[in-house]
């Protein structure tokens, strides 16, 4: 008797089945339900605190002082089309180029504040206006802008 | 020898069981992994493909004391059905009808571009707003908007979230965005 095994001494036994089938299941739904988060991030803005469409249109002399980054959707090839005045910007490099010389001549001119002015269609893809913002932020460039349509919503 | 061959062999019992416990163990550890891992507590983070953008900041998830609003834009159609134009992992095709594109805060869904809904939407964002005033007289709030769109989503419909927000008196704006995978040792 004293070579017995535990199991034998102890008359009360753990059933661990119902156990196991609860954790199988368990396990399970977790795994089904199961997947990585995203790593995300943020990008801060601020909308102007007059409301849309409300800022004051100078009715003086329009000096132009910013850098317009116009954002098209080419519907046949569903490239989007990125120009600085009516020169267009293919490459990444080209265009940050634009942009920072751009900023300069405006800096030397005596309005370094000048921004860079993103004006998008609206049927652009987001990810390529986040893009061209994040190209621009990458680059050091600060003062970047979202221009809003003309005409009616 | 032959008494020897005859006999019957010894009746031994093979005391063979299997021993439960290493699974038990292990199946623990998965399902502690799988529970801790798992984000079911995020009911306004919808699925969605978020643009990748390298200089973005780490979205911690605090939110000042006025609190924040995640909205959410997003391709979804009604009753499971497909559409053609979208893929989620093919960059190619993008989706312009406009009826699938939709504005989700707190798990409901909006359609700006239709006006009744529209108005909901500026009702519940009106509300946030007003929660994040120091006094109901006040322009401005200082409640903090978090907008997730799909980066395939048209920039039109972000257009139309950000004039709400203008509207309501909301002018502190976040855009949540991805970080690449292979530099996401900027958030470690």
């Amino acid at each position: 008797m004293a070579h017995g095994s535990a199991g034998e001494d102890n008359p009360v036994g753990l059933n661990v089945a119902p156990m196991v089938d609860i954790i199988f299941c368990l396990c399970i739904f977790f795994m089904c339900s199961f997947h990585f988060k995203q790593l995300e991030g943020k990008f801060e803005a601020w909308l102007p605190k007059d409301g849309p469409g409300n800022q004051p249109f100078p009715t003086d002399v329009v000096v132009i002082e910013e850098v317009r980054i116009s954002m098209s959707l080419d519907a046949s090839t569903q490239t989007v089309i990125r120009k600085i005045g009516s020169v267009s910007f293919p490459s990444n490099d080209e265009l940050i180029a634009a942009v920072k010389g751009g900023l300069a001549r405006h800096a030397s001119n005596g309005q370094p504040n000048a921004p860079a002015i993103i004006d998008s269609m609206p049927n652009v893809p987001w990810k390529d206006v986040i893009g061209v913002l994040d190209l621009c932020k990458a680059n050091g460039v600060t003062r970047i802008q979202m221009s809003e349509p003309f005409g009616p919503k | 020898m032959a008494k020897h061959s005859l006999a019957k062999p010894p009746d031994v019992e093979e005391a063979t069981s299997i021993n439960l416990v290493p699974m038990v163990d292990i199946m623990f550890l998965m399902l502690l992994f799988f529970m801790l891992g798992s984000d079911m507590g995020q009911r306004e983070l919808e699925e969605v493909t978020l643009p990748l953008a390298s200089s973005i900041k780490e979205d911690k998830g605090d939110a000042p004391k006025e609190g924040r609003t995640t909205i959410n834009i997003y391709h979804d159609m009604k009753h499971g059905q497909v559409c053609a134009d979208y893929d989620a992992k093919d960059i190619q095709r993008i989706c312009r009808n406009d009826d699938h594109w939709k504005v989700g805060i707190r798990g409901h869904d909006y359609n700006v571009k239709d006006p009744a809904q529209r108005d909901k939407l500026r009702g519940l964002l009106k509300r946030d707003s007003d929660e994040g005033k120091a006094t109901l007289t006040d322009r401005v709030s200082e409640r903090l908007v978090m907008i997730r769109a799909d980066g395939k989503a048209p920039y039109g419909a972000v257009q139309h979230v950000m004039n709400l927000c203008a509207e309501c008196g909301i002018y502190k704006i976040e855009t949540g965005a991805a970080q690449p995978p292979a530099d996401n040792s900027k958030f470690k």
